[in-house]
């Protein structure tokens, strides 16, 4: 078996195509999310949105409308409530996040548990990446667009938010604004996410990415460049790992990202490590 | 010291990445074409995989998609059932909501038909919780629903491949009569329980159909795997009438966790009188290789269990 | 002209007060220092003036401005304290620089060659051209102040905040920094700071504000910066500090 045959032979069955292109996009989408994330602070917010997610998922199937919207909804309802009671308390913020996320997710576990349904509620979470329908390929994909094209266009603002909010508001720009408009970008993104490529390869996505590159770099253009490459490559090369040694899909493109963590990791060490020396050297 | 700690991260990464692509090049030279000219044939789980086997003798090859053993209420299929799922024939499924994730299956695999062969059995339904009023799935564990599973089965597979009619319907005959044998046979063993001890508490609410066919009293911790817990009302319920009704044995399934029926058996002073087959087979050197033994074990144990042999 | 001016300004934060009935006029032009200790106002004072915080009574004037309207137009520019500041951050020393550019830029904040050539004649005044590619957290104590006051003139700003600006600086650096905000102060800013460091307060600053829940005293270093308002303001007895009178 030749190379080419190696990348082409999975090619031939529409889901992996669909598995390999959806994840690539939300991966590139969630990659440049968690450049912002990772340098605020705010990485814990992916998987307390994730979770907090589950209530609305089953009020909106009870009501019938589209899960994205409950979802939606209540990841607004979680970043809120972080919001007013860690402006509110001195409790710290993960441990806001960790109140509010188990709460929600609770009263979906006790709103399933008292729902009569033909599907299975909690597996919404735990989208399926092979078994994406062309609609919701559609419209992962068409969100993730549109969010990453918002993310590049407002980089700057973004970047400074993170950096530092007091500048910003003292010259006029409302810091508070572009906090929600954050959080609402990362509601967006996992929302439309979620039931396509799944609860754990979001929150890796929305962490993992940044945190290579943050390794790697310390200009933040590159940094975006080396978080989405990253997270391309991990989303190609763990779908084409899963397909040959048949494991789990979203699984294995989590794996190789940890994995490339860990190299990276590893060069960063002996980079700083031979940087030391030299400079003991030349002094 | 330093240095200790990074060679080894450096080498534990690469190791990763060349098993990765060691195995990724063996997997590739395994790899082969088929051409083998029967119908390939895949059933979601073993036990319908044996009944078509059964019926389709040596014109069909039949696969099941999950592996013995494997609970199958919260399967996620791999590339690879996916890839043997989109080269099979026909695909069967049981339908009544046991494997919700095949709908996510047909939505990766359009171009192969798939059939739910519990079309038409006496549908026994959920008695509580969350899917109450709706169908019990765990039809195959009445031999006489089997029957229908049967019938659904040579139905299918005449209409892939016409030309092997009367050989299917032949073996379909054969078949259901060794089910009707072994119903009677079932039934007679039962009939050994003293009546006020006819009592089946499991972990799952798998044996509804079982228990309707033979006369038995049903306990059970839930009533579907999917909520895999258990209410602490029905937990306490389900202790409160082993206690009761003094049940000598209770016992759980071969792919669930008994961790809870232990918990009973401590609180009510019962014992377990051993794992039951229902989801799935066991592996060929287990003790329910086939439908058949399948449903043997499963009654002799519920037997031995009751009568304290 | 009053670059700053507070009347009767009282701020409350929900379990304490921030400043009570504090009032302050301070002239263009002059490099003034703020001392008090820990919690005495000083943050609360400057986000005042920042428009940051909104008095719960009282007004206040930025430029015969509203804050709000002076924060649109840019007049006030703030230099960080060190270590409320992110230094790992992926930044370089000229990132840095044009973010004090970014009230004047279009929504999409894309440079444009104007904004280059006032961050690079910003780094020149501070003298920090050349470390212009360095990521921030490479840099010495002072080298980091200059940076945030090079922002701060690219920003245009007529009014520089310093907070605490002399903290994790060495005495050599510090000379270096009071050197550059005195230049600042010649070309017709408005300086004011922050600070603990009282020894050498009196060599730069030709004002000073004792600030202790409101304004104990303000005026000319010469006049206020006396050994009994000091010691009102920190409670005890002062060492080695050089007091006017």
């Amino acid at each position: 078996m030749n190379i080419v045959d190696l990348i082409t032979i999975p090619l031939q069955y529409p889901f992996m195509v669909k598995a390999i292109v959806v994840s690539s996009v939300v991966g590139a989408v969630c990659a440049l999310l968690s450049c912002f994330l990772i340098l605020k602070g705010w990485s814990l917010l992916g998987d307390a949105i994730s979770h907090a997610v589950l209530p609305g998922v089953v009020l909106a199937y009870i009501i019938g409308i589209p899960f994205s919207v409950g979802g939606f909804i209540f990841a607004l309802l979680a970043v809120l409530l972080i919001g007013s009671i860690k402006t509110h308390t001195k409790i710290k913020e993960d441990a806001v996040m960790g109140i509010v996320f188990t709460t929600l997710f609770a009263l979906g576990l006790i709103l399933i548990s008292r729902t009569v349904s033909s599907i299975d509620l909690m597996h919404v979470l735990f989208g399926y990446v092979l078994g994406i329908s062309d609609v919701a390929a559609w419209y992962t994909i068409g969100v993730s667009a549109v969010v990453a094209a918002i993310i590049l266009t407002f980089r700057r603002t973004l970047l400074l938010f993170c950096f530092d909010p007091t500048h910003m508001q003292s010259v006029g720009v409302s810091a508070k604004f572009i906090h929600y408009f954050l959080l609402v970008l990362l509601a967006v993104t996992i929302t439309a996410s979620l039931q396509t490529v799944g609860i754990i390869l979001v929150i890796a996505m929305l962490i993992t990415p940044g945190s290579t590159a943050f390794l790697l770099t310390k200009r933040f253009p590159v940094m975006l460049v080396i978080a989405s490459v990253v997270s391309v490559v991990s989303s190609v090369v763990g779908a084409y790992a899963s397909y040959y040694l048949d494991v789990s899909t979203g699984g294995a493109i989590v794996f190789f990202q940890g994995c490339v963590f860990l190299g990276a990791f590893a060069f960063s060490v002996i980079r700083s490590h031979r940087k030391k020396n030299t400079s003991v050297v030349s002094v | 010291m330093n240095k200790k700690i990074i060679i080894s991260i450096v080498v534990v990464a690469i190791s990763i990445m060349l098993s990765w692509v060691f195995l990724v090049s063996r997997d590739a030279d395994r790899e082969k074409q088929n051409t083998d000219t029967r119908l390939t044939v895949l059933s979601t789980f073993t036990v319908i995989s044996d009944m078509v086997r059964e019926v389709g003798g040596e014109k069909v090859e039949a696969i099941s998609l999950t592996k013995p053993g494997v609970e199958i209420h919260g399967y996620e299929p791999t590339p690879g059932d996916l890839v043997r799922a989109s080269r099979a024939d026909i695909i069967f499924d049981n339908g009544l909501n046991l494997e919700l994730w095949a709908q996510k299956l047909y939505t990766s695999i359009s171009n192969v038909p798939h059939v739910t062969i519990s079309e038409g059995i006496e549908v026994v339904p959920i008695a509580e919780g969350a899917y109450k009023d709706k169908p019990n799935p765990h039809a195959w564990m009445s031999p006489k629903q089997a029957l229908v599973y049967v019938e659904n089965i040579r139905k299918a597979l005449t209409e892939v491949s016409p030309e092997d009619e009367a050989y299917f319907a032949e073996r379909a005959r054969i078949y259901s009569e060794k089910i009707k044998a072994l119903d009677i046979q079932l039934r007679e063993s039962i009939s050994k329980i003293p009546e006020a001890q006819r009592y089946l508490t499991t972990c799952e609410g798998a044996f509804s159909y079982l228990a309707k066919d033979y006369g038995m009293k049903e306990l059970y911790l839930w009533a579907i795997n999917d909520e895999s817990q258990g209410s602490p009302q029905q937990i306490a319920y389900v202790v409160d009438q082993v206690k009761k009704n003094t049940i000598p044995a209770i016992f759980c399934e071969s792919t669930v966790e008994p961790k809870i029926q232990e918990e009973v058996v401590r609180e009510s002073g019962s014992r377990m009188g051993g794992v039951l087959y229902v989801d799935s087979l066991s592996g060929a050197d287990g003790p329910a290789p086939t439908y058949l033994a399948l449903l043997t074990h499963t009654v002799e144990t519920i037997v031995n269990g009751l009568r304290g042999l | 002209m009053y670059a700053i001016e507070l009347h009767n300004v009282s701020v409350e934060y929900q379990d304490r007060m921030g400043l009570e009935n504090a009032s302050i006029q301070i002239p263009e032009g002059t490099f003034s220092g703020v001392i008090g200790m820990n919690g005495a106002g000083k943050s609360t004072l400057f986000k005042v003036i920042m428009g940051l915080v909104r008095p719960t009574s009282g007004s206040v004037l930025v430029d015969q401005k509203t804050p709000l309207q002076a924060q649109k137009e840019g007049v006030v520019a703030y230099v960080p304290q060190n270590e409320l500041v992110d230094w790992d951050f992926p930044v370089s020393v000229y990132d840095v620089v044009m973010m004090g550019r970014f009230g004047l830029q279009n929504i999409f904040r894309t440079p444009r060659a104007e904004d280059h050539a006032q961050v690079m004649n910003a780094l020149e005044k501070v003298g920090m051209k050349e470390y212009r590619d360095r990521q921030i957290g490479e840099l010495s104590g002072g080298q980091k102040k200059r940076v945030f006051v090079a922002r701060a003139l690219a920003h245009g700003a007529d009014i520089l905040l310093l907070d605490e600006p002399f903290a994790g600086v060495d005495a050599k650096s510090e000379h270096a920094l009071t050197e550059l905000l005195l230049t600042l102060k010649q070309a017709g800013k408005t300086i004011i700071l922050s600070t603990h460091e009282l020894t050498s307060l009196s060599e730069y600053c030709d004002h000073v504000a004792l600030i202790k829940k409101t304004v104990v005293a303000y005026g000319p270093t010469t006049e206020v910066f006396t050994r009994d308002n000091v010691t009102q303001t920190f409670d005890g007895a002062m060492h080695r500090i050089k007091f006017s009178a």
